[in-house]
């Protein structure tokens, strides 16, 4: 190959280097951020002896924003929110097998902060072997996604801060297989091998996990 | 401005570099999408503690070379199981057939590049810093920047013009 000359070479290192594309969408997705951030801020504002005004002023201000909310975004039906499920874990593939250990304060720490949650700590909750928790946007909602070890292999648990369908649905492909169930502060989302019994980490969650209104 | 509008100006004046540099931060797209997303919304909650307008890249740049050291960086393995696909260099079909070979071989040389050769070098392309500025983002001196991006520059070309960097 010929050598190029030095303007060459910077201009084709430019190109190279600003390929990269922004996705479709991810300009929407970043400007809702404040409205989801303040979405998961009300819902976590614990219950108190104030003033009416006081206590009416966050319910008045979920009911303007869910109303912004409803008017920015189109509903999500089943079968689109199961196709985001996957990509989302096929796009976090790499953490199936992560090997670390998360601690339950530390999960804690993250479900509280993003959903206004926490687990129970009991000797199932601290015997569970989460190796990978993160929050990220499910259903256009700050949600939080953990790995944990199951008896056949990584089991996803996705914890939505808001009931995103109307009632439980199955979820599978030819390597997944799980459960979407909408649940008193939420919904719950559990995915592992066809042959890992998710419900018994659909259970665990389920019994364990405290939302704070 | 508005603390709101201030951030939507923001996320467009930016975004788009911070996507890049994330891609090559991480040289896998879903995950600098993410890496993306966390770095704005850190970004919106510590919105006050961003002094003027002027420093506000470097600020988002450094909020994402954190999240990315907090979320991923222990967790994913380095350079043994790249998927090629997921960085593939897009379509450049503006560019005349020898560019478009070129930019391939430059592309994967890229890819091939050191992380403390390849950061610099994203940093002063993609985010337009000088050296002062990337050794701050980089804790790093000045010297150390220019000569990373010197070495950075080296290595390319040769690996371009099919010889072995001196510098190696």
């Amino acid at each position: 190959m010929s050598e190029m000359n030095d303007n060459d070479f910077e201009q084709l290192l430019e190109t190279v280097l600003k390929a990269p594309a922004s996705p479709a969408g991810l300009e929407q997705k970043l400007l809702a951020i404040p409205a989801l951030v303040a979405a998961a801020d009300l819902q976590a504002v614990p219950a108190s002896n104030d003033s009416f005004w006081r206590r009416a002023l966050p319910v008045a201000a979920c009911l303007g924003l869910f109303l912004l909310l409803a008017q920015w975004f189109q509903p999500q039906s089943e079968g689109e929110l199961q196709a985001e499920i996957l990509a989302h874990v096929y796009a976090e593939e790499r953490f199936l097998a992560s090997e670390g250990h998360v601690s339950l304060q530390d999960v804690n720490s993250r479900m509280q902060e993003r959903l206004g949650a926490r687990l129970e700590s009991s000797p199932d909750t601290e015997a569970m072997n989460v190796v990978f928790a993160k929050d990220c946007f499910l259903a256009k909602k700050l949600s939080v996604h953990m790995i944990v070890d199951g008896d056949t292999g990584p089991v996803s648990l996705m914890m939505i801060p808001a009931r995103v369908v109307a009632r439980e649905t199955t979820i599978s492909d030819a390597r997944f297989s799980g459960t979407i169930t909408p649940v008193a502060g939420g919904t719950l989302v559990v995915l592992g091998n066809p042959q890992e019994p998710v419900g018994k980490y659909f259970d665990l969650i389920n019994d364990h996990v405290r939302w704070e209104y | 401005m508005p603390r709101r509008k201030r951030y939507e100006a923001l996320v467009r004046d930016y975004y788009h570099d911070i996507y890049r540099y994330a891609c090559w931060l991480t040289r896998h797209k879903p995950l600098a999408e993410d890496l993306t997303q966390e770095t704005f919304m850190r970004a919106w909650r510590a919105f006050d503690s961003l002094q003027s307008q002027d420093s506000a890249k470097a600020w988002l740049f450094t909020i994402l070379r954190r999240e990315n050291a907090r979320l991923y960086e222990k967790q994913r393995p380095e350079l043994d199981d790249i998927d090629e696909h997921e960085m593939a260099l897009p379509d450049a079909g503006h560019l005349e057939p020898d560019q478009q070979m070129e930019a391939h071989m430059l592309h994967k040389a890229i890819m091939s590049l050191e992380p403390e050769y390849r950061d610099p070098l994203a940093l002063q392309v993609i985010g337009g810093f000088s050296g002062e500025e990337i050794g701050v983002l980089l804790e790093l001196n000045n010297n150390t920047v220019m000569t990373r991006l010197f070495r950075a520059r080296n290595q390319l070309r040769a690996l371009l013009d099919g010889k072995e960097s001196k510098d190696e």
